[in-house]
């Protein structure tokens, strides 16, 4: 029997501890790769259909290895819509230019998070910076998942027996790990009446204006 | 910038063009919609970091957000608005701007 525990915590010097098992992580590197196949390594040219050029140069992410996979079901168009919305639903051909314009720095900004957690994927702690590209892949990986999933607002009862079952319970653990950098990395933002929280102060050294 | 300027019909002076243009100018506004997947502490989270509201009121915009359906975030030109879009797409939130 083990208790339960926090897996993400601010330790006294700041750093962030990720308490997560060799397995954990694994899921994670898991769920990192299926998202890769998503955004892939380079940006599609503009103009070209998005799902067409998923089908020819990507593997299909619903044939990707991984935890990931089991269970999906939506259409990989549905994902990317759902990765970059339309800015102007009462304008699809200006959104579509627009998405072209930024959807270069868009993936970028997706790779260097994934790059990092990679790099970061068996460190015993990460710091803030580490930390928010953690935050940054598992809500992505989660709007993927979720996307696939048809996840609603209303929590249908579970089923061991339903095919999504396994995506379903790492679609969970991700929210419930997400959650947690969630809460440390909130605890660090300045409030807006300039309050730093105390977990910034705690790698200063002995202050000797204080008493 | 502020300058004279000498409409085609002389008899019309305008001072401060640009204050004019701005005036004028239609206002945009930055939505962001409920949706199954994000956490609620998420968005908070995001409001924030982004926009540098306090807690209370990023938590207040995300409460709308969630049992409205949408709220307002951020407004002002439609540069602005496009920037702010983009930063939340970023984020993974659903946002859209439309004219005010």
């Amino acid at each position: 029997m083990r208790e339960m525990r926090r897996s993400v915590v601010r330790l006294p010097d700041g750093a962030i501890l990720l308490r997560m098992t060799r397995n954990e992580r694994a899921i994670v590197r898991a769920l990192v790769g299926d998202l890769r196949t998503i955004i892939g390594d380079e940006t599609p040219a503009p103009g070209v259909s998005q799902v067409a050029d998923q089908a020819d140069d990507s593997p299909d992410p619903q044939a990707a290895d991984g935890p990931a996979a089991a269970g999906a079901t939506a259409p990989a168009d549905a994902v990317l819509e759902r990765l970059y919305p339309d800015v102007r639903p009462d304008d699809p051909a200006w959104s579509a230019t627009f998405r072209d314009l930024v959807r270069g720095d868009l993936d970028d900004g997706r790779r260097r998070n994934m790059a990092v957690v990679e790099a970061s994927i068996d460190a015993p702690t990460v710091d803030d910076p580490q930390a928010e590209a953690w935050l940054h892949v598992l809500n992505d990986v989660r709007l993927v998942l979720g996307t696939r999933l048809g996840v609603t607002e209303d929590d249908a009862a579970f089923d061991p027996e339903d095919p999504g079952a396994a995506a379903k319970v790492v679609y969970a653990y991700a929210g419930l790990l997400e959650e947690q950098f969630v809460e440390v990395l909130a605890d660090a933002l300045p409030d807006a009446d300039g309050d730093i929280a105390p977990a910034l102060d705690a790698d200063e050294g002995p202050d000797t204006d204080r008493p | 910038m502020t300058g004279r300027y000498i409409a085609a019909d002389p008899s019309t002076v305008l001072e401060d063009v640009e204050l004019e243009r701005a005036v004028l100018a239609p206002r945009w506004i930055v939505i962001v919609w409920n949706d199954p997947i994000n956490l609620m502490t998420y968005v908070t989270f995001v409001f924030r970091k982004l926009f540098g509201y306090s807690e209370a009121h990023a938590q207040e915009l995300m409460l709308k957000v969630h049992f409205e359906g949408r709220a307002v975030v951020s407004g002002g030109t439609q540069e602005r608005c496009e920037h702010d879009v983009t930063r939340l797409h970023a984020h993974g939130l659903w946002a859209t701007m439309q004219e005010e």
